[in-house]
């Protein structure tokens, strides 16, 4: 078990080197230069040179890398090369105000999807069936940047009215949750499409297991077949797959968070993209991809914890 | 007031049984006040200090001449222009001493957010909505930005020569009651730290270095309230700059706590800053000691408190408006019918952007970056620019109630920037000459193929770019040519690297004329290169004719020769829609939030 963890470890530090060195050499390789954008903010002649200089930006990317990476090593994700202030304490803000987005979707995805995927497989072919399936592609395919379009379109036309579009901070309970739920709504979406397809397959095959077809021939009520028997088994992989959508939802965030004025993460993010601002970018993705090594490690630990079989695979 | 509830929601919740008899008793005083006030305005003059009562007067941007060509009017003598003086503002129509309220917030739609909070560092207009409300300048622009007027100075300032300038500042005028600077005076030092500061020669930081960075020989402290400055050579900006909004008077205690003014802002202004929430919000409060009032005595500002909202999406910032969320707004022309009618009795009003569309051929300089063929041809040139129907480019792209929703341009200089810009067309749509021109270049239209790129930020920016490759196959037969839409920075890196052969661009205009000439077709300008040395000669003549009808002239006979050298087309600018909720009185447009103050502001509900 211990050369399993330290394996599992050690594979984790080599996914976050590559996607260290694969975000930093990337940016770099991107057609557009910060140099040349903040020239643009400049009139008359900037020097470039000295402006490159000034920022570190004409040493070599292997001295930049080093330099960037000590840091990090010491918790200095490094400055913003626009607003000059420490990437992590951007992050340090702005992450909890993503989180939170994030697990309002994750909430909202499988209080739809599960009784729905559920449902499907209980009552297969039939028009219940169907809908949900129907259900389930479209809000797989269904973009949601074009579904929060609509949201912030339609009732304003038909109602004058919007979803709030200000943050609110804890000190206002309410209007914090309400300025969180049209986003999560969105997000939610396109995570309770395969959350529901997934839920359906996997109750189908639990409701198919010889154990479920013993529960029925001792004469269990169907509540308690389905509840206490089929799908608690059902949800295991759903779980996981659940905990592995942490990636899908940092992603989703980036366009929802402007759409929606949401000053998360995924803002940061854009903005740092837009601007070619290096440190802001590196610091982000080195951030997110923190996240999902360590949720997938946990994911590989408490596998090999609940089935022997694959600490030795 | 927006609905915004200022307060913690749970001392909201708790304090909330005092507050309905807070909110009469909030009326009661606030007639009081207004009785209070009406009564001791001539209490509140005699405590003015005593340059106020010299009267500032006003003098045409940069020195220039006044709108409508007329007669020179020189700095040091610039004509009184009545309330426009350096503490006393004007009431807004229909304001008199009683019917102005007093207190409330004031919720102002920002369309972007500002990089950073030090003037200094920052070019972006939204860094003004906060600077121009924390900070004073010693002069300023005029609203319509045609005027250059005393901030902190008590006049313009006086000039013995024509590089000499003597700047007597207000008596009196104090910093905000904030640490570690503490409700301490403005002084003639300050003067002499701020400029000095915002000549700091350091690329990465100092975005407006270049506004005194060589140009002046000495900033000397006469004494407590005067400053003398003398540049190295004549040079006819320096009042501009000086009247920039970037050029505020910053205290040195505050650069020296908090190392920058990234994060912080303290000044002389009507509003103290409270917070900047990223992507969210500014929330600033009403500086109780601003030495500015109106011209009924009232003190300044009328609000209590000012929110500065930062809203990107264009459809959000529509939603906030529509739900009261937002007490003033510029929205996009698109939705500007929307707001209008559902939201009966807002004030709107369309004003021409400072941000303008250009269609530009390949720069070169003549030494580094070289012109190809055909764009060497002048004949070639001028055939792309007639071939433009800009008129028609505006009422496709911007059409509003049928209409193209701006004003066309004739060169340079925005015609909102008078009397500096051409008021004809010299350049103008005529296919005929444009079909003419072609055929004497001997380009072949179906064999020439080039691409015309462009900053692919909006989808109207792709509208543009159709109508104009329309126009040019229409007009001109190029079958060849295609649009290439890029990113942004992509975009930037092929314009500073002048390696395109044409583009449709969006350039910012400035008040004056010589940041407008030299940045895009002077020696030394990196917006844009054009390497004629005649131009040259002419950008630089006028920077260094102080006298203001001579330079009128120079700038005139500049632009005249860029427009007939056909380096590109000047197209149009199209028009901003600033939208206020009924009950917001006394706020004037402020042009791209260069002049984003709203000491006069009131919410009358």
């Amino acid at each position: 078990m211990v050369d399993y963890i330290i394996r599992r470890i050690l594979y984790a530090i080599i996914t976050v080197m590559i996607v260290l060195i694969a975000t930093f050499s990337i940016i770099r390789l991107l057609p557009g230069d910060v140099v040349r954008l903040m020239a643009h903010q400049n009139n008359y002649a900037v020097d470039e040179h000295a402006l490159r200089h000034e920022l570190g930006l004409d040493r070599s990317i292997p001295a930049q890398f080093k330099d960037w990476f000590g840091g990090v090593l010491h918790g200095d994700f490094g400055r913003s090369l626009w607003t000059k202030q420490t990437v992590t304490s951007e992050l340090r803000r702005r992450f909890p105000i993503t989180a939170e987005l994030g697990l309002m979707a994750v909430f909202f995805g499988v209080i739809l999807a599960v009784p729905v995927g559920i449902l499907s497989a209980i009552r297969q072919d039939t028009i219940a069936d169907y809908v949900a399936r129907t259900a389930a592609v479209a809000f797989i395919s269904l973009p949601s940047f074009w579904v929060a379009t609509l949201i912030l379109t339609f009732p304003l036309i038909w109602f004058k009215w919007s979803p709030p579009l200000t943050y609110v901070g804890w000190s206002h309970p309410f209007a914090h949750i309400t300025f969180y739920i049209a986003p999560a709504i969105c997000l939610a979406t396109t995570l309770a499409g395969g959350v529901m397809r997934l839920t359906r397959t996997a109750m189908l095959d639990v409701v198919r297991q010889d154990y479920i077809r013993t529960a029925w021939s001792k004469g269990l009520r169907e509540r308690s077949v389905l509840v206490r028997h089929a799908t608690k088994n059902a949800m295991i992989p759903v779980v996981t797959i659940v905990g592995l959508q942490v990636a899908l939802i940092f992603g989703g965030t980036v366009i929802l968070e402007q759409i929606f004025q949401v000053p998360g993460v995924g803002r940061f993010f854009y903005d740092a993209v837009i601007n070619r601002d290096y440190p802001a970018l590196q610091g982000v993705v080195f951030f997110i991809a923190l996240i999902v090594v360590s949720t997938n490690l946990l994911v590989d630990l408490a596998y090999g914890l609940l089935d022997p079989r694959i600490r030795y695979a | 007031m927006s609905g915004d509830r200022s307060e913690n929601y749970w001392l909201w919740l708790a304090e909330r049984q005092i507050t309905r008899r807070r909110l009469i008793g909030t009326g009661v005083t606030g007639v009081a006040a207004l009785g209070l006030a009406a009564c001791s305005s001539s209490n509140n003059n005699t405590s003015k200090p005593a340059a106020n009562n010299t009267g500032g007067a006003a003098t045409s941007a940069s020195g220039s001449p006044a709108a409508g060509n007329k007669a020179p009017t020189q700095a040091n003598t610039g004509g009184q222009v009545g309330a426009l003086t350096a503490t006393v503002v004007p009431l807004a129509p229909g304001a008199n001493a009683t019917n102005i309220k007093k207190g409330g917030t004031f919720v102002v739609l920002n369309g972007g957010e500002p990089r950073t909070l030090d003037p200094y560092f920052d070019t972006f207009p939204y860094c003004t909505a906060i600077a121009d409300n924390v900070y004073n300048a010693v002069l300023q622009f005029t609203p319509d930005l045609t005027k250059i007027m005393p901030d902190l100075a008590a006049a313009m300032p006086e000039q013995p020569d024509d590089k000499t300038y003597i700047f007597k500042l207000q008596q009196g005028v104090k910093f905000q009651d904030v640490q570690p600077v503490g409700p301490r005076e403005f002084i003639a030092d300050d003067v002499k730290y701020s400029i000095e500061r915002q000549s700091t020669n350091d690329p990465g930081k100092f975005q407006h270095a270049y506004y005194f960075l060589n140009k002046l020989d000495s900033v000397q402290v006469v004494d407590k309230y005067t400053v003398k400055i003398t540049t190295k050579s004549q040079y006819a900006p320096f009042l501009s700059y000086v009247a920039s909004p970037w050029t505020v008077m910053v205290p040195h205690e505050a650069v020296e706590k908090f190392g920058d003014l990234t994060q912080n802002a303290i000044g002389t202004g009507p509003f103290i800053f409270d917070s900047w929430e990223k992507n969210v919000q500014a929330t600033l409060h009403k500086n109780p000691n601003y030495f500015r009032k109106d011209a009924a005595g009232n003190a300044l500002p009328y609000i209590d408190k000012l929110v500065i909202k930062y809203v990107v999406d264009p459809q959000a910032q529509l939603n906030q408006f529509i739900q009261g969320n937002l007490d003033a707004a510029v929205l996009q022309f698109n939705y500007a019918k929307q707001a209008s009618d559902s939201v009966k009795g807002s004030n709107s009003q369309a004003v021409p952007s400072q941000f303008w569309k250009e269609f530009r051929t390949q720069p070169w300089d003549g030494q580094k970056y070289m012109q190809k063929a055909p764009y060497t041809d002048i004949r070639f040139r001028q055939a792309l620019v007639m071939a433009l129907d800009k008129q028609e480019i505006l009422d496709t792209v911007y059409s509003l109630n049928g209409k193209g929703d701006g004003i066309l341009t004739y060169g340079p200089i925005l015609p909102l920037y008078k009397p500096w810009a051409l008021t004809s067309e010299l350049a103008g749509f005529d296919p005929k000459k444009a079909l003419d021109m072609l055929k004497a270049s001997g380009v072949d239209p179906n064999n020439f193929a080039d691409q015309i790129i462009f900053a692919n930020t909006t989808s109207i920016d792709q509208q543009v770019g159709e109508v104009i490759l329309a126009q040019l196959q229409k007009n001109l037969g190029l079958k060849k040519v295609s649009l290439m839409p890029m990113e942004l920075a992509a975009y930037y890196n092929k314009t500073y690297a002048y390696d395109y052969g044409m583009s449709h661009h969006t350039p910012l205009n400035s008040p004056d004329p010589d940041e407008n000439l030299s940045s895009y077709f002077g020696r030394t300008g990196t917006y844009y290169k054009w390497g004629n040395t005649q131009i040259w000669d002419l950008i630089d003549k006028q920077a260094a004719t102080v006298d203001p009808q001579a330079r009128l002239s120079v700038v005139q006979d500049a632009q005249k020769m860029i427009v007939q050298d056909f380096p590109m087309a000047f197209l149009y600018t199209a028009n901003l829609h600033l939208f206020t909720q009924p009950y917001v009185k006394g706020w004037f447009f402020p042009q791209d939030l260069y002049n984003g103050r709203v000491e006069s502001v009131w919410i009358d509900k």
